[in-house]
């Protein structure tokens, strides 16, 4: 008798907890679903114009998000035409079956780009864009980046974990050290001095040179500024992340 | 109506004069006055009054070359270990956050198989070197000096 009355109870409770977790169950679903839907939907790029007073600028739009704004024309293409460019090359990838985690910051000719885990460039974050931004060209690829995994539903946190903390981008942080010869930039043949630089070790390994470009400053100052270069040639082709520790000077016997 | 924008456009035309004459003396003052200041008041007054301006032509100097700088850059004076005192410049280079906090470079000469000198460029967090620990993240990316 006393076990019947208890299950009676217990039913009674049950009944509307039990109508609770249907519901919760149920809108979770939806939810889920609805997400899918979406982020199903952000997989496509599309490029728009936006007026910018006289100026035309090109837009990249994912998911109902810009995430990218393309400011310039270049290459005799218009800011509308780069941007349909890079929207294309999004979809292609998209296509392939590319997700918010296939993407990163990178370089490529020479330039900081967006480009897939593959190596296939999205968009190049150039000089003149990341003036026209105020800010750098890693940074604005980073920037880009951020807002494409944003717009396809992916983690920003672990994106960006892959950075430097509050950094620029680069590593700058000392591992190993190197002596290089100093050669001027006026005459790229004749060392004139040896310099030790320091830097990430993958960097610093590349290191061939310091070169050296001499400037003046409102007839008051003198400035040698020293730039670590991966080959010496009258070209810079300057090695990120390293940078000047000590000068070494020699003193000749006569 | 006629006077009224006959004495606007006098107004306006009185305005751009004075910005004229303004920026023309401003700027020959400028130029005069960083030998002087060099002069009375050293090293040290100059950097840091002017580090901005030297920064962004140091910086802008390299963006013409191709040269320019993925990271912050930032101008300090040079302290000399043993001899005290500033003795020059340097543009530093960096992670942002640790670029902030330089406040100078020290300079530590050192000689080996006595035809060599080695001056080691330590960017720090004080102006004073009774104590040198570096910045790390951070080294230098030009060596300034004045005409003095």
């Amino acid at each position: 008798m006393k076990r019947h009355r208890l299950r009676l109870v217990l039913r009674s409770e049950e009944a509307p907890l039990l109508r609770r977790v249907a519901m919760i169950a149920a809108l979770s679903a939806l939810v889920l679903i609805g997400a899918g839907a979406g982020l199903l939907a952000a997989a496509e790029a599309t490029a728009r114009t936006r007026s910018w007073g006289d100026r035309e600028e090109g837009e990249v739009v994912v998911g109902g998000m810009v995430v990218m704004r393309i400011r310039t024309a270049a290459g005799g293409y218009s800011a509308t035409q780069r941007a349909e460019e890079v929207a294309a090359r999004l979809n292609k990838a998209f296509r392939e079956g590319l997700t918010w985690n296939d993407f990163r910051v990178g370089e490529q000719n020479r330039e900081t780009a967006v480009l897939t885990t593959r190596g296939d460039l999205i968009a190049t974050a150039d000089r003149f864009h990341a003036q026209a931004n105020g800010t750098t060209p890693t940074l604005l690829a980073q920037a880009w980046d951020t807002n494409l995994v944003q717009a396809l539903g992916g983690q920003v946190a672990s994106a960006a974990a892959t950075q430097p903390a509050a950094s620029s981008g680069v590593d700058w942080e000392r591992q190993d050290d190197k002596i290089v010869p100093i050669f001027s930039i006026g005459t790229p043949g004749v060392s004139i001095g040896a310099a030790r630089v320091s830097g990430p070790k993958v960097e610093v390994g590349r290191v061939k040179a310091v070169a050296q470009i001499e400037a003046e400053w409102k007839n008051v100052l003198r400035a040698r500024i020293y730039v670590p270069v991966s080959s010496i040639s009258t070209k810079l082709e300057r090695v990120q992340g390293v940078s000047v520790s000590a000068l070494i000077d020699y003193n000749l016997p006569f | 109506m006629r006077a009224l924008r006959s004495k606007l456009d006098r107004r306006l035309m009185a305005i751009a004069a004075a910005l004229i004459m303004l920026a023309m003396v401003g700027g020959s003052a400028v130029a005069v006055d960083i030998g002087d200041l060099l002069k009375v008041f050293g090293i040290g007054y100059v950097v840091k009054h002017f580090s901005g301006d030297i920064n962004s032509f140091l910086n802008k100097t390299l963006g013409e070359r191709g040269a320019e700088v993925r990271g912050a850059t930032k101008v300090v004076p040079i302290l000399s270990v043993g001899q005290g005192g500033f003795i020059g410049a340097a543009q530093v280079i960096g992670v942002p956050s640790k670029v902030e906090t330089v406040k100078a470079v020290a300079q530590v000469e050192a000689k080996f198989q006595s035809r060599f000198r080695m001056r080691v460029l330590v960017p720090i967090a004080t102006e004073s070197t009774k104590s040198i620990k570096g910045v790390s993240g951070v080294g230098v990316s030009a060596v300034l000096d004045f005409k003095i």
